[in-house]
């Protein structure tokens, strides 16, 4: 039985390697009439392909050169700016020049500001609440010196806003009387000004040292 | 120097006539690979295009000790290549699992066919069939280079190798149905 099993093993081994090398030869043979086929294809090229192939190499040169050229003309002009541009032209005068269109609004602004006439004390003074005596509630003094100190650090930036000022001044094309006011005027007249029955209004001087009297 | 040598140094040179007799010489044979990677002569006209561009802007990089006819073979097939991934994002993929199971007849047609009708059973299969069918079978490419080259798995290969031949089988088989 063994003897008999054995040859029925080889027996069906023979008949799987017949059909794979059938199948193989079969493949190949599938594979091989398109290789031959194909192996030496030269099939007949349009004519108007290399037009188009000639056309292609111009635009991939034009872009390649167009971009070079960009970045070179880019290049000696930004060199060019560089060196060319006089010294003189980006210090602050010509900058300040830009600034004076500013000015009329802020003194605008100024012009209509109206503060109470508690906080101006507190503030004109920058005191620490109790320099116009002990009648005022601690309420309002306590706002009004919370007002003066963070108003102050403002003063000192305007001060200094007002340094730079000057030097613009001279450049405004200003009437004799506004140059003289605007000469007159310091920053020690933003005491407070009694009007009539009391009632005080200042003018905070904030970009043009200036205090307006408001005639009632 | 031999002629083709000169021609290549002509191109190097970037002169017309070099560039003109070099395409005249060795554009049937790409043309022929064009064909065989897309689906239509457009396709394979937009790739030769773009392939002999190539040639022209790259044939510094070329190296003597190599087949010219190869290297230019090889740029043309990566072009299509190429050009087979970019379309395979826009265009509609055919899952592989979606191509109806030819069942394996383990012959080929006893008949023989024309060029003309091989090529439109070629032209006939998906994208991806067809990439790795001309690969394999024309090119001589391992399945792992094919692999690489189209950055799929060496499986993937095998069995879109095996879908495409009875794909065809059955192509040509209908075809010899109508000659008779």
């Amino acid at each position: 039985m063994p003897a008999k099993g054995a040859r029925g093993n080889g027996k069906s081994e023979f008949i799987s390697k017949e059909i794979n090398k059938k199948m193989s030869k079969n493949e190949e043979q599938f594979y091989g009439m398109f290789k031959e086929a194909f192996d030496n294809f030269s099939p007949e090229v349009p004519v108007h392909l290399y037009d188009n192939v000639r056309a292609g190499m111009v635009r991939t040169g034009f872009a390649w050169k167009k971009w070079s050229a960009v970045l070179l003309l880019f290049i000696a002009a930004a060199t060019l700016t560089w060196t060319a541009w006089p010294e003189g032209s980006s210090s602050g005068k010509s900058i300040a020049k830009g600034d004076i269109s500013e000015l009329p609004i802020r003194s605008a602004f100024v012009e209509h500001t109206v503060s109470e006439p508690t906080q101006v004390s507190a503030v004109a003074n920058n005191s620490t609440g109790f320099s116009n005596g002990s009648k005022q509630s601690s309420a309002s003094t306590y706002k009004a010196n919370q007002q003066a100190s963070s108003i102050e650090p403002l003063i000192q930036q305007e001060q200094e806003t007002l340094v730079r000022m000057d030097e613009v001044v001279p450049v405004l094309n200003e009437t004799p009387i506004e140059k003289a006011q605007i000469e007159n005027e310091t920053i020690n007249e933003m005491e407070p000004v009694t009007i009539d029955s009391g009632a005080t209004k200042v003018v905070w001087p904030i970009k043009v040292k200036r205090t307006v009297t408001i005639d009632e | 120097m031999t002629e083709l040598a000169e021609l290549i140094e002509g191109c190097k040179k970037n002169l017309r006539q070099a560039q003109d007799a070099l395409y005249k010489r060795f554009s049937p044979m790409s043309y022929g690979v064009c064909l065989r990677y897309t689906r239509s002569k457009y396709d394979a006209e937009d790739i030769m295009q773009e392939g002999w561009v190539k040639v022209f802007t790259h044939i510094d990089s070329y190296s003597k000790d190599n087949s010219f006819e190869g290297w230019v073979r090889r740029i043309m097939i990566n072009t299509a290549i190429t050009n087979y991934r970019r379309n395979l994002k826009h265009a509609f993929q055919e899952d592989v699992e979606d191509v109806p199971w030819l069942e394996d007849s383990s012959s080929h047609p006893d008949n023989e066919f024309s060029r003309e009708e091989l090529m439109k059973a070629i032209n006939g299969l998906p994208n991806g069939y067809r990439m790795v069918f001309n690969m394999y079978v024309i090119e001589g490419y391992k399945h792992k280079e094919i692999a690489d080259m189209l950055q799929i798995d060496i499986n993937t290969s095998k069995s879109q190798l095996s879908r495409a031949k009875k794909c065809l089988q059955k192509e040509l088989e209908e075809m010899a149905k109508v000659n008779l």
